[in-house]
């Protein structure tokens, strides 16, 4: 109970705040554009898809106040918190990070546009464009898998109801890069050692397509601690993972993801309605690199895949 | 029926009971936005020294202790998580005094313990009991043990080894968390763990309290029944970018009745590091003062240390090269008696610069050459080199050849303690330095998916050891030479069960003692570990073989036991931990340390109050998580 009371201090306080900001601010410069952030979490990648989207804007010289929210972890005091927010600072626009963020957004206005950007799967999440996915074409994923590894030919992964439209696109596309992909359906948590067992001796490396009923925290460290027993490179879904122990990982350049959305805001801003009704699929796709894990999988990294990556761990 | 003949019944009996059926996994993954995958933080699976390295491609050999081992441990002090290490001698002079050796010299002040790399010794002693040490098991994400001469890095403490306790990052820790147990022998121990994260900067703060009745009553005036730590630590990390952060970190304790348990120390760390790719800078403040005898006199040791590490990648070579400055100072006062009033100080300075570089000639053969070059005020000039051949014999095999050298500093009381105010283990300034030149050749074998196989022998030489008598002055008294091996297994038996085995073997010839074992020549470890559902259970079994005992283990700065050598029979204890979750962020776990009661001294047993002998502690412990 007292930890609910604290946050709605907290709130109170960042509501009197951006009342103040709020009222000051239109003393001086009353004919500002008013952009609300809504953040799903405060963590590296959305503040860096934000700087992104603040660079556009800058560039492009709007003059804009932007107001930020964090969600807290209870819902109710999330809506209240963001319709207050509303209300007091009434934005032009609204810019989400992540589905929490974006779904909240969505239900508490349909007056005010809200774009999103770093969501995956928005269709899946009923989420209403516009916005910026982070889903990456897997097409692109699998040609760069293809520049890494040029000898792969089985690539294991293991789904489930969840992502099984992920696996069928792989399978759908797969074809045209010489790959054969080899996967195994589990539908709960407790089939996946199984479900990897089955799978090793059978692929060349291993992809893990996004799925939360497989892939947390406890799992993925047993996965990435098999495959470099079992001599299997993994392909991680963020530097996360590279860091910890995949050989690499394809991921959207989080600031782009953030220019995109600042394109579509200005659009939006300035009229043009075109991108209303469009998700946009993020343009720049990164990559990272573990070397201490491809030495321990005695797999050599030529030189030019190590200075095309953008992050590269245990140099 | 034999005593070993119990254990192995209960162990069967432990695993048929919980060994029917298996969830590898109990919680249930939340789902706030799908993309929250990508963010996950997971454990690094790739364990790091001073430079991240590959376990397996070290110069020296390095065993990991995770904090699953020691959650699963059940264990309620780092000294008895560290007993399951091949090669690690632990003895428990007190419920309060864990004394720490590897490889023999099980005296606490020829292994460096760190904490984050900062060295956290007494260096007026050079030694920390970790059971007083301000952090606690929770806050711990692994130790690495370095076995052998460490020193090309870390300077004359690391004589036999290294024991660098990794603390959690505040994105490890985060959320709120309080733990707590209790059980016989009034034993408690708690804490309180709170961290979050605001904009770019990451913060912890924790505090918590250790506190046990002692094995035996006080049989001196100056003894007490019982000891008590409180400890408080911070951590901020401001997190410039992804790959630079600037992080600051104080730590604090208050012990009573520890060491020989008459003494009352109080510790500070507080630490200041810069990270980036490649490079780190760090300046440590460690400060101990402490009252003991009754409060018959002080110490106060100060130490400031500054040190940074570079290394870069180029060719087929990894390089790395690194600094240290540190000042230490102490002082010696007379509380009560005779002295009262007087003190006695001292300081000294120590520089080093250290190199190494790593050739990797090919996809199987790594050369590393590495050297130190060290001054500290009261021996001149040190330098001392490492090298080592790593030739990958398959994929999953190798095999390690290192000689390194080494030496012991000696420490300040056994350098400069000219006994003005404190009468006892005199000091000598023309004291030299304990020398170590270490031959070690390993084997390490990932045999099949299930069984994996890490072998060593090793070959030691030892000149100018010193002898610590209790009037002083202190001197270099022998030469010596040792020799040993470890063996270890880790096996999965099925996917429910787990475990290791290993043994460790020793054997060293002093000149002043000759072929008599100051240390137990073998130890055997065995491990077990299931789980069920949302049960878990843990199985240790213990052996050390006798020694005799002839330098006091409980107080380093004492010297020799008395009239002669203490004999200390061979001991076998079995530890047994079973867990329930109740709530994947509520557990609770019942441990037993020396379930079947097997009363034993692991110190002196002669003298009058140097060791107690130890019995069972059964405990039950509540984490909780939110």
């Amino acid at each position: 109970m007292s930890r609910f009371r604290i946050k709605n201090i907290d709130m109170r306080i960042i509501i009197s705040f951006l009342l103040f900001a709020f009222f000051t601010g239109s003393i001086y410069s009353y004919e500002k554009t008013v952009i609300m952030i809504i953040k799903s979490r405060n963590i590296t990648p959305y503040n860096t898809a934000l700087r992104g989207f603040k660079n556009y804007l800058n560039k492009q010289k709007l003059d804009a106040r932007i107001i930020e929210f964090s969600l807290g972890e209870e819902r109710e005091d999330n809506l209240s918190n963001i319709r207050e927010g509303i209300e007091f600072a009434r934005p032009d626009l609204i810019m989400t990070l992540g589905t929490p963020a974006t779904k909240i957004a969505q239900e508490t206005t349909k007056d005010i546009p809200v774009i999103f950007t770093m969501v995956l799967d928005p269709k899946g999440s009923k989420i209403s464009p516009p916005g910026v996915s982070m889903d990456i074409p897997p097409e692109i994923k699998l040609r760069n898998i293809k520049k890494v590894f040029p000898r792969a030919k089985r690539i294991g992964l293991i789904y489930s109801s969840d992502s099984i439209s992920d696996y069928e696109e792989m399978l759908h596309v797969g074809g045209q890069f010489g790959f054969q992909f080899i996967g195994e359906k589990i539908n709960s948590q407790k089939e996946f050692p199984d479900a990897l067992k089955h799978l090793w001796w059978q692929i060349d490396c291993f992809l893990m397509i996004p799925d939360s009923k497989i892939y947390f925290p406890e799992s993925v460290e047993y996965l990435l601690a098999e495959g470099l027993r079992k001599k299997i490179p993994i392909i991680g879904l963020s530097s996360y993972y590279t860091e910890a122990g995949a050989l690499i990982s394809f991921y959207c350049n989080y600031e782009d993801l953030g220019e995109q959305a600042a394109e579509i805001a200005l659009k939006i801003l300035t009229g043009r309605n075109s991108v209303r009704t469009k998700f946009m699929r993020p343009r720049k796709i990164d990559f990272s690199l573990n070397l201490l894990v491809a030495k321990k999988l005695d797999k050599k990294i030529p030189s030019e895949i190590i200075k095309a990556a953008r992050e590269v761990f245990g140099r | 029926m034999s005593k070993i003949g119990k254990y192995f019944i209960f162990g069967i009996i432990s695993l048929l009971v919980f060994g029917a059926g298996f969830e590898l996994w109990a919680q249930e993954s939340s789902q706030k936005g799908k993309e929250d995958i990508l963010f996950m933080e997971i454990p690094t699976v790739v364990a790091s020294s001073k430079r991240e390295q590959i376990l397996t491609e070290a110069a020296s050999s390095i065993a990991v202790v995770t904090s699953k081992d020691i959650k699963n441990s059940g264990a309620t002090n780092l000294g008895d998580v560290l007993r399951s290490i091949a090669g690690i001698d632990i003895r428990e002079t007190h419920v309060s005094q864990h004394v720490i050796g590897i490889r023999g010299f099980c005296d606490t002040a020829h292994v460096l313990v760190t904490i984050d790399g900062n060295n956290v010794f007494m260096y007026h002693a050079n030694h920390i009991f970790l059971d007083w040490a301000p952090i606690d098991l929770e806050e711990v994400d692994r130790i690495e043990i370095v076995k052998g001469p460490g020193a090309i890095f870390y300077g004359g403490s690391a004589f036999s080894g290294i024991i660098n306790i990794i603390s959690k990052t505040p994105k490890q820790l985060k959320g709120t968390q309080v733990n707590v147990v209790g059980g016989n022998w009034d034993t408690i121990r708690g804490n309180i763990i709170h961290a979050g994260s605001y904009k770019s900067l990451d913060y912890s703060l924790s505090a918590g309290l250790r506190r046990a009745k002692e094995w035996e009553s006080p049989k001196i005036p100056q003894e007490r029944g019982h000891f008590n730590v409180n400890h408080f630590s911070g951590n901020m990390i401001y997190n410039f970018n992804d790959k630079s952060s600037l992080s600051f970190m104080a730590r604090y304790s208050r012990a009573r009745n520890v060491i020989s348990r008459v003494c009352n120390p109080d510790t500070t760390f507080i630490s200041l590091r810069y990270d980036q790719p490649n490079f780190w800078v760090r300046f440590f403040y460690n400060y101990h003062s402490k009252t003991f005898w009754n409060d018959t006199f002080s110490v106060d040791d100060s130490n400031y240390e500054l040190e940074f590490l570079h290394y870069l990648r180029w060719g087929k070579n990894i390089t790395s090269f690194g600094g240290y400055a540190k000042h230490t100072s102490w002082e010696v006062g007379g509380l009560k008696g005779p002295n009262t009033g007087l003190k006695e100080k001292h300081n000294v300075d120590d520089y080093a610069i250290n190199f190494e570089n790593e050739f990797h000639l090919n996809e199987r053969l790594i050369f590393v050459l590495g050297g130190r070059l060290e001054h500290y005020s009261l021996l001149d000039f040190m330098g001392l080199g490492r090298g080592s051949i790593i030739y990958k014999i398959q994929k999953n095999q190798n095999i390690r050849f290192t000689i390194a050298n080494g030496y012991y500093i000696p420490s300040l009381f056994q350098h400069t303690n000219q006994g003005t105010v404190y009468p006892f283990a005199l000091g000598s300034f023309s004291l030299k330095k304990e020398k170590i030149l270490s031959y070690e050749l390993s084997y390490y074998n990932m045999i099949n998916d299930r069984i994996k196989l890490n072998a060593s022998i090793f070959y030691n030489t030892y000149q100018d050891l010193i002898d610590n008598t209790q009037s002083g002055p202190t001197k270099n008294v022998a030469d010596a030479y040792q020799y040993g091996g470890e063996l270890e297994f880790d096996f999965i038996l099925t996917d429910w069960l787990s475990g290791f085995v290993n043994y460790a073997y020793q054997h060293i010839h002093r000149d002043d003692f000759e072929d008599f074992e100051v240390d137990p020549e073998h130890k055997f470890n065995l491990g077990l570990r299931t789980s069920f559902d949302k049960w878990s259970a843990n199985l240790f079994l213990h052996y050390v073989n006798k020694y005799y005992e002839i330098y006091l283990t409980s107080n380093p700065v004492f010297g020799l036991v008395g009239t002669g050598p203490s004999k200390v029979d061979s001991y076998i204890t079995a530890n047994a931990c079973i867990a329930y979750n109740i709530h994947k962020n509520l557990e609770l776990a019942i441990a037993a340390y020396n379930l079947f009661n097997n009363r034993h001294y692991e110190s002196n047993t002669t003298d009058y109050h140097t060791a107690d002998l130890i019995g069972r502690r059964i405990t039950l412990s509540v984490g909780c998580k939110f």
